[in-house]
């Protein structure tokens, strides 16, 4: 770690966290910095809810007819952790913390075009919060995150319309967030920051934004239709009604397949920045990863059907659905190739977020490539439902967005704080953390493929011992996202002062003191190299 | 360089001449307003994809139930939809001059066009 650099000590330097206290300063702050550390506590907490409700779950299938809690109660658990690791914690995890921090850093600006709006945007997802979870804790739902109709509008009793509430306004929380980000990438790049100039995490982000603006609407509209059915029992989903219930499943995909590009793409764009800083090399094919991250928002839109496979939908239909599904596999592919072939050659180091970025690497391949058994057609109709499923995503979703989030919190953690943490600690939860998902949730594909439901509360006593494995890996996952909060929270104390650049990055960001200044700049950078300059020999910046 | 009070004590823009309804993330007013427009059509694009799932479910239930809706076009009473109608485009008229009057830097203006859109829109939700 390069500490050779001679810079005034954090305290007794004007920067975003010391520029003013109380508690005040920091709800009615518009500084984007700061409003990325109120996500960060905010999701944090919610991943810490989530988490809990999957502990229970993982306690309960430890025994064939279940060991913990009512079939009712688990059906409440599994909804309520799908709806806060969704909604409240992956879908603004990467955007609304990284994002917020360093988008406007990145392109040398001094805070988002909106800043207003983007605090507003924290106050919505704390509303929306704030319903959900007076909602699940209250006597919670139980209709799955899904809330397929009729289910969700007729036969349950639970607090559908609460929940769905919450959803629905949380849901203007990530379009404001989404507009903030498009605007300020087209209006605010510093001089000389072309678009081909932009860090990779920026063209992910502004991918991301584009989903967020065109898909979050649709998921929201249907959350009101399900409220109209429930409230005043318009005929739109129930059949009994004269509604159709495979029109909510089209409108819920339509949103909630592109959402999981939401969450899996700025995950791939903070891999991308820490493969080339660890490789210490130029990312092979800039242009490639770059505009595949836009090929893969674009065709995320037109892939909603392959959810609906066995659910009525037509077979020519399907066709085309699973075409395209296997289409987007390619631009996935090109990413993980260019990372691999960055790699070569490379002067690499593992430091902690390297560890992590690894992780993401392979977990997401063998998400990804799972997810083409499910796209075909026939295999579909075999594992359709069952853990196969719930395997592959979150394969995708904690192997993938939250392998790369956790990598992304270790690499600006320093910038964020202006403090490091212990690298040992940090190699060692990355460690326990990929052990621990793959014990979770590899023996998932194999009940899967086995024929063993999702969402059953009891099992036949032929799959305990995968169901033991799989709760077993679970203990260690959590012990693992443990540790993490423990030495990032000692660092913020007790560890050294990171200075400018600990890990010898490139990139605006990196060329500002740790913490920034409130204005992040001292006076507008202007931009005349290529990014990524790693050949290139060193200068220190001081 | 000697601005209203308001422009100098935004934080950061010190050896900028700024003026005061310069926000301080932006470098010029130029860059300010295309910044506002162009959000303001990315909030429509948002708005379009909000209404699109109603939409879709009117046209499904339109092709599927066409003479329930067929009778139903017969109880409309057009009347009162040719009033509410009235009333939401002058809305958006007043607010449109509101608008017209911020940027001329009217306040009295501006604060009856703002009054008169709140009324019609009132008046809209009475109908």
């Amino acid at each position: 770690m390069s500490t050779a650099i001679a810079e005034v000590p954090v305290e007794s330097r004007m920067h975003y966290l010391n520029a003013s206290y109380g508690i005040k300063s920091w709800l009615f702050t518009t500084d984007h910095k700061r409003i990325a550390l109120l996500y960060l506590g905010s999701i944090t907490l919610m991943f810490f809810i989530g988490g809990a409700a999957a502990v229970m779950m993982r306690l309960h299938l430890i025994e064939p007819a279940g060991a913990l809690v009512q079939p009712e109660t688990y059906n409440k658990l599994f909804t309520m952790h799908g709806v806060i690791m969704v909604f409240f914690f992956l879908v603004p995890s990467i955007p609304a913390t990284l994002g917020n921090f360093l988008v406007p850093m990145m392109i040398g600006a001094r805070d988002l075009a909106f800043p207003r709006l983007n605090l507003l945007s924290w106050y919505v997802y704390i509303t929306g919060g704030a319903i959900t979870l007076y909602a699940l804790i209250s006597g919670g739902v139980d209709t799955g995150w899904t809330f397929y109709a009729p289910l969700s509008t007729h036969y349950v009793t639970t607090h559908v319309i609460a929940t769905s509430l919450g959803v629905f306004i949380n849901g203007f929380s990530s379009i404001l967030t989404g507009l903030n980000f498009i605007v300020t990438i087209h209006k605010m790049r510093a001089p000389g920051m072309t678009w081909k100039r932009m860090p990779l995490f920026l063209w992910s982000m502004y991918a991301t934004s584009v989903i967020f603006v065109l898909a979050t609407p649709v998921i929201a509209i249907a959350m009101v239709l399900i409220g109209a059915e429930r409230l005043l029992h318009v005929g739109i989903f129930d059949p009994a009604i004269g509604g159709d219930p495979v029109l909510f499943q089209h409108l819920f995909w339509f949103y909630s397949h592109p959402v999981v590009y939401i969450m899996i793409l700025p995950g791939m764009g903070v891999v991308s920045e820490l493969v080339t800083c660890f490789a210490k090399k130029k990312p092979f094919g800039y242009i490639f990863i770059a505009y595949s991250s836009l090929a893969i928002a674009m065709i995320s839109f037109f892939v909603w059907g392959h959810h609906m496979f066995v659910s009525s939908q037509s077979v020519y239909a399907g066709f085309i659905f699973s075409a395209l599904s296997f289409a987007v596999a390619i631009p996935s592919a090109i990413k993980v190739f260019n990372w691999t072939a960055t790699l070569y050659k490379g002067s690499i180091s593992y430091q902690a977020p390297m560890l992590y970025a690894l992780g993401f690497i392979g977990l997401f391949t063998m998400g990804g490539l799972t997810g083409l058994f499910l796209a075909s057609l026939a295999t579909d109709v075999h594992l359709h439902d069952t853990y196969f499923v719930i395997a592959h995503f979150h394969y995708i979703m904690v192997g993938g967005a939250v392998m790369a989030y956790l990598g992304g919190i270790h690499f600006w953690w320093p910038k964020i704080t202006g403090r490091l943490y212990h690298d040992g600690w940090a190699r060692l939860a990355a460690l326990v953390i990929f052990v621990g998902f793959n014990l979770t949730f590899f023996p998932q594909y194999m009940l899967g493929y086995l024929g063993m439901p999702r969402r059953y509360a009891v099992y036949p006593a032929e799959f305990q011992v995968l169901n033991v494995l799989s709760s077993a890996g679970a203990s260690i996952l959590g012990m693992g996202y443990l540790i993490p909060f423990v030495y990032l929270l000692w660092s913020i104390r007790y560890g050294p002062v990171a200075g400018s650049n600990p890990w010898g990055a490139k990139g605006l960001e990196w060329e500002t003191p740790s913490p920034p200044p409130t204005d992040n700049f001292e006076e507008t950078p202007r931009i005349t190299e290529e990014p990524y300059g790693y050949a290139e020999p060193e200068h220190a910046h001081v | 360089m000697s601005e209203s009070a308001a422009g100098s004590s935004l934080a950061g823009t010190s050896g900028r001449s700024v003026s005061p309804a310069l926000h301080h993330q932006f470098e010029d007013i130029e860059q300010q307003r295309e910044a506002g427009n162009f959000g303001m059509w990315v909030f429509l694009a948002t708005e379009m994809l909000f209404f699109s799932g109603v939409f879709t479910g009117y046209i499904i239930y339109r092709s599927l139930y066409y003479s329930g809706f067929a009778a139903g076009s017969h109880v409309l009473e057009v009347d009162l939809g040719a009033a509410m109608t009235a009333v939401l485009l002058a809305s958006s008229f007043t607010m449109a001059m509101a608008v017209h009057a911020a940027r001329q830097g009217n306040r009295a203006m501006l604060l009856g066009f703002l009054s008169s859109t709140i009324i019609l829109g009132i008046a809209f939700l009475g109908m």
